[in-house]
């Protein structure tokens, strides 16, 4: 009896000890990690739309769906919208890709960038690679309207040998992030620049933690 | 001397990963390439080297019969406070080591060193001891990495090499080419003990 009083006693000072210690330490992390976070996602966002100096958050809501949509606007130096980046995860071979798309404002595809990915290393992990992205990129520059599926489904982008449904998956979101932009396209010429809505705290905190499952 | 084979053991003749055959799960999965291997064989040394000597110290103190539970919980809140801390100040390093933080809160090597040794022996010898597991680690896969790599991609730490790039192997970088480089090395250490023995 007084041996199980022990034990139980020993148990619950460990576990009150780690207890504290995990606390402390989220407490202390968890500002610095969103930090980081939004920090690196600001720099996909210059990175894949590199004509913006400033990005503001945007919503667009489909009447018809009854769903909102957030993006950002890319503005230039002087204001003028430069284009917008949209952030898409499909399903990849082993779970959501998540990339962000910049997109020009007449509509064509500036750049991605994978953000976390759990496709298999080595094949599936290759659309982050230049072997994957170089042929992609120049697909892009030198087409016009390039069919954007893998060439087993008829279109334009040269899939990942042996990563058909991560290639697809790419091209999905990539498809996706077009999708929303036609249908935010009207609302960036109406809206004059004037409109730079502030990235408001709440945005930003519901904006980082979509990225915080990345493991 | 008592003390440098407490250090050595751990690369050879106790090797965590071709004698022991612990921690075979996160293995599998991160000797695809060179540097995934490094980076998990870096950071499991490190929480080998804090669990060990910190179970050695409270060792006297864990009431026998609970001893697993209690090294359980004393490794994972370890593994989650470094893994936050990195995450927080040390952002790139995060993201080259970041994924391999939660798989070593599983890896049965760092609970396997701490009821086999660290909970029988002092803090001087559990740190030698986990440095020389850690060491054994990173080396064992290294070497089923260096195969992996260079034969299912033509690389090497992401460099390509010559004469492999041209056709490798896809299956070597998937699970079935980790199995059978992984029984192989195996088998070959086996044999050069077997032919050590008998000269």
């Amino acid at each position: 009896m007084k041996d199980m009083l022990h034990m139980g006693l020993f148990l619950f000072v460990i576990a009150a000890v780690a207890g504290v210690l995990l606390a402390y330490t989220e407490s202390v992390t968890a500002p610095l990690i969103l930090e980081n976070q939004r920090k690196a996602e600001e720099l996909a966002r210059r990175e894949v739309l590199p004509n913006a100096e400033k990005f503001n958050e945007s919503q667009f809501t489909d009447t018809v769906a009854s769903q909102t949509y957030s993006y950002s606007t890319g503005l230039t130096g002087n204001g003028e919208i430069a284009g917008v980046v949209v952030k898409v995860a499909p399903k990849g071979y082993a779970g959501p890709i998540e990339m962000v798309v910049g997109i020009d404002k007449t509509g064509k595809i500036n750049g991605y960038k994978i953000l976390a990915q759990k496709e298999t290393p080595g094949l599936g992990t290759k659309l982050s690679e230049p072997v994957f992205a170089e042929p992609f990129k120049k697909l892009i520059s030198e087409k016009a309207t390039p069919v954007l599926l893998v060439k087993k489904d008829g279109g334009d982008v040269d899939g990942i040998t042996a990563a058909t449904i991560s290639s697809r998956a790419f091209c999905k979101g990539v498809n996706e992030a077009l999708d929303l932009f036609k249908k935010v396209q009207p609302q960036l010429t109406a809206i004059p620049q004037a409109l730079p809505l502030p990235a408001t705290p709440a945005d930003t905190a519901s904006q980082t933690s979509i990225t915080g499952g990345n493991q | 001397m008592n003390r440098l084979a407490e250090l050595t053991k751990g690369i050879w003749k106790e090797n965590p990963i071709f004698v022991i055959s612990l921690g075979i799960c996160p293995t599998l999965a991160v000797t695809s390439s060179m540097t995934n291997a490094l980076g998990m064989g870096i950071a499991a040394t490190f929480v080998l080297m804090g669990s060990n000597v910190f179970i050695s110290l409270i060792r006297n103190l864990v009431p026998g019969k609970i001893r697993i539970p209690v090294y359980i919980m004393i490794i994972a809140t370890f593994v989650t406070m470094i893994d936050k801390l990195i995450a927080a100040f040390s952002p790139a390093l995060s993201a080259s080591l970041g994924i391999f933080i939660p798989l070593i809160v599983v890896n049965c090597i760092i609970l396997g060193r701490a009821e086999a040794y660290a909970s029988k022996n002092g803090p001087m010898d559990s740190l030698l001891d986990a440095i020389g597991m850690g060491i054994g680690f990173t080396i064992a896969l290294s070497c089923l990495a260096f195969f992996r790599e260079l034969l299912g991609e033509g690389k090497l730490y992401g460099f390509p090499i010559p004469f492999f790039k041209a056709d490798p192997a896809l299956i070597m970088i998937m699970a079935p080419g980790g199995f059978m480089v992984f029984g192989l090395l195996i088998a070959l250490k086996r044999f050069m003990e077997a032919k050590g023995a008998t000269k």
